[in-house]
């Protein structure tokens, strides 16, 4: 046995890949040149009509990208890819009807198709067809070896966007057990509890992501302002000044950048706005800022002591 | 650390390692039959050589001799002399690559290198494994085999890569961190990455295939890395170059313009000190910027923190103590393969020049020093950031 690195390009690149299909050499727009003077001297080549339309496509020519392919579509009714490659410049056309037809096509005989299920889900929502998108979402996620960030959050701000907030997070969840706690997962899920006022929940979601980040002066900030939202002042106290002990901590060349001083700022302001609701907190026992929510839960300990109390 | 190498015939996978090339007393193994080999070893001490030697459970292959080794990363942190090679668009496989590479090695010498970057480009035309195996694995035996490298992804080998599914030779030859393994926060992806070494912590983006939106998952992660890293420097790489008069202009490319407007305003708002780029097929290095994300034409006074040479026997070397943090230089380095005729006339760089060569940097404790070395082993640019 001997080491090698002489292996030759693998097939599977032509079918995972189809919009590289035989680049040839030099930038796109002298391959575009160089495949003119090809095509003008073989009219009838549907191959090259395709690997034009390719670099069409790479220079976010549309129109041209699209003509193309209908040209070799023309000449050669049997390639087998060309209904996915103008289904996904169609899209980049917003013309996502005509997407979504070649699509069911295309997908009825190659089925197994990640990128041709990803195509046809953000047709579908384009369409406003959210059901049939989040679903063509859930095959290409499925169907990839390796799901990008980008797929779960597509289909969670889609979902969000119809005022479907329940399933956008049960979907972020799935992310969060297929790829870890990414921030960009976290901080979505994060937004979305708090708009719809479950703080506690998005306190939740930011426990998820690892240490180097959750104790980052950030992430500080927000988790005190989610206590702070739920009335809990002396939490959001203490998620202020371990961000603020995180911040000294830091290196002067990180301490004095823009963003770490107008965190400092951010940090000491809400410090200060916490201040009259920590005195209260003090001097009651009990959390403050919670109106019915704080009064029902002293009354509860209340009851408690008392039903204690009585069983003595 | 992941050592990974391909045989021609499938095997388990074994490493053997250790402090003495002559007796290897540790083994890291895959039961796994491939060809494709690539084997983590864990429970390593920083800053320490292990000589290796590699094969399967029936056969040595090669190693166990003193050009086998790696050097462990210093802990995160640590203020240790790093020295950094960084090449772009090296990808051509011919003399220039070659006249480039022996530049470098007869500059470094003894002193060897401790990590290198590609910027992208790194096998022409369309990144394939075979286009791989002559610009990237017969071109750079020797580094490989004893400094890790970080590459980014360029429109090149993007022709046969897919970022969104982390497929074809780009995602096959590299093992890249997704999970912070090497520090930094984790981005789920190998598309862009973070990683630290002693002191300086790497952003490695992906500008050719992966969402530059701000609200995008790369800007978010990268975001969050920035807030969450504590180490004084902040190098930060891709392929596109936010500023260029290159073989491509960063006033008209919309994949530059993206960069520029949508990752240096967070880059900058974090204090990065150095943005290394490629895809123009010149050396062009800016003064110490801050807050230019329109055209050329917009750059002004103000957005020049410091305007000379950055060298100390010349205008002084760029300054950044803890009390000013702005500022960052911004290098286009991409011609590490081929050269390209274009104006060179961005009114934010300092020096451009139409010359074959890569970048050196040097980090020690508060000190960067950059070098751009030509094929023929001149010095043709330097300057200094300094922190303290």
């Amino acid at each position: 046995m001997r080491t090698t690195w002489q292996i030759g390009v693998t097939t599977f690149l032509a079918v995972l890949v189809p919009a590289s299909i035989a680049l040839g050499h030099g930038d796109v727009h002298e391959r575009i040149a160089e495949l003119n003077e090809e095509i003008e001297q073989h009219p009838s080549d549907a191959a090259l009509y395709v690997r034009r339309g390719s670099l069409y496509a790479l220079d976010e020519s549309w129109a041209q990208a699209l003509a193309d392919y209908e040209s070799a579509d023309r000449i050669d009714p049997r390639l087998s890819n060309i209904d996915f490659l103008k289904a996904r410049v169609l899209v980049e056309l917003e013309e996502n009807e005509r997407a979504a037809v070649l699509l069911d096509s295309f997908l009825s005989s190659e089925p197994e198709r990640a990128d041709g299920y990803l195509v046809r889900a953000r047709a579908h929502v384009a369409l406003g067809q959210i059901d049939e998108g989040t679903d063509d979402y859930s095959r290409a996620i499925a169907l990839f070896e390796r799901p990008a960030p980008r797929y779960y959050l597509e289909r969670a701000r889609a979902l969000i966007d119809a005022g479907r907030v329940d399933e956008a997070l049960a979907g972020l969840r799935e992310a969060v057990a297929d790829l870890g706690p990414l921030a960009s997962l976290v901080e979505l899920a994060v937004e979305e509890e708090e708009k719809r006022g479950h703080c506690e929940e998005a306190l939740r979601w930011a426990d998820l992501l690892s240490p180097t980040l959750r104790h980052s002066p950030r992430w500080r900030a927000i988790a005190g302002n989610l206590a702070h939202q739920l009335g809990q002042a002396s939490r959001a106290e203490d998620e202020y000044r371990k961000g603020l002990a995180a911040i000294d901590a830091l290196p002067q060349a990180r301490q004095g950048t823009e963003a770490m001083v107008a965190m400092r700022a951010q940090l000491t302001s809400r410090l200060e706005t916490l201040a009259p609701s920590l005195s209260t907190e003090a001097a009651s026992g009990f959390p403050t800022d919670l109106g019915g929510q704080g009064l029902a839960l002293a009354i509860l300990v209340a009851l408690g002591i008392l039903v204690v109390r009585v069983r003595k | 650390m992941v050592v990974r190498w391909r045989t021609n015939e499938n095997t388990d996978s074994v490493v053997a390692y250790g402090d003495d090339p002559t007796s290897l007393t540790n083994v890291a193994a895959s039961s796994t039959t491939t060809g494709e080999h690539a084997v983590r070893i864990d429970g390593l001490a920083a800053e320490t050589r292990y000589y290796y030697a590699i094969g399967s459970s029936t056969a040595a292959l090669v190693g166990a001799d003193d050009d086998h080794f790696f050097t462990t990363a210093p802990q995160a942190g640590a203020a240790r002399p790093t020295r950094i090679w960084v090449l772009g668009d090296s990808g051509t496989a011919n003399d220039n690559a070659r006249s480039v590479r022996d530049a470098y090695e007869s500059f470094t010498g003894s002193r060897g290198t401790d990590l290198w970057l590609m910027l992208g480009d790194n096998a022409y035309s369309d990144g394939t494994d075979d286009e791989y195996q002559r610009a990237v694995f017969d071109m750079y035996p020797d580094t490989l085999r004893n400094a890790v490298l970080w590459p980014t992804l360029g429109n090149h080998d993007g022709h046969s890569a897919d970022s969104a599914t982390q497929t074809g030779p780009y995602y096959d030859i590299f093992t890249l961190p997704t999970a912070a393994e090497a520090g930094g926060v984790p981005s789920g992806t190998e598309a862009y990455y973070a990683f630290d070494y002693a002191n300086v912590h790497f952003v490695c983006l992906d500008s050719y295939d992966s969402n530059p939106d701000p609200n995008g998952p790369m800007m978010t992660w990268m975001e969050n890395d920035l807030a969450a890293t504590t180490q004084p420097w902040i190098v930060a790489f891709w392929h596109h170059p936010p500023y260029s008069k290159g073989s491509h202009d960063s006033d008209s490319e919309g994949g530059l313009e993206d960069m520029r407007e949508f990752a240096l305003p967070i880059l900058e708002s974090y204090g990065v000190d150095l943005v290394l780029s490629g895809h123009s097929h010149s050396y062009e290095r800016s003064m110490l910027l801050n807050g230019h994300y329109g055209r050329s034409g917009t750059l002004t006074g103000s957005m020049m923190i410091d305007s000379g040479d950055g060298r100390e026997g010349g205008d002084g070397a760029y300054l950044k103590p803890g009390s000013t943090t702005e500022g960052a230089v911004y290098i286009v380095a991409g011609s590490s393969g081929k050269t390209s005729s274009a104006p060179l006339d961005h009114p934010a760089m300092y020096i451009s020049l139409l010359e074959l060569g890569s970048v050196v940097l040097d980090v020690d404790d508060a000190r960067l020093e950059a070098t751009f070395l030509d094929d023929a082993g001149s010095e043709r640019d330097t300057f200094t950031i300094r922190k303290d």
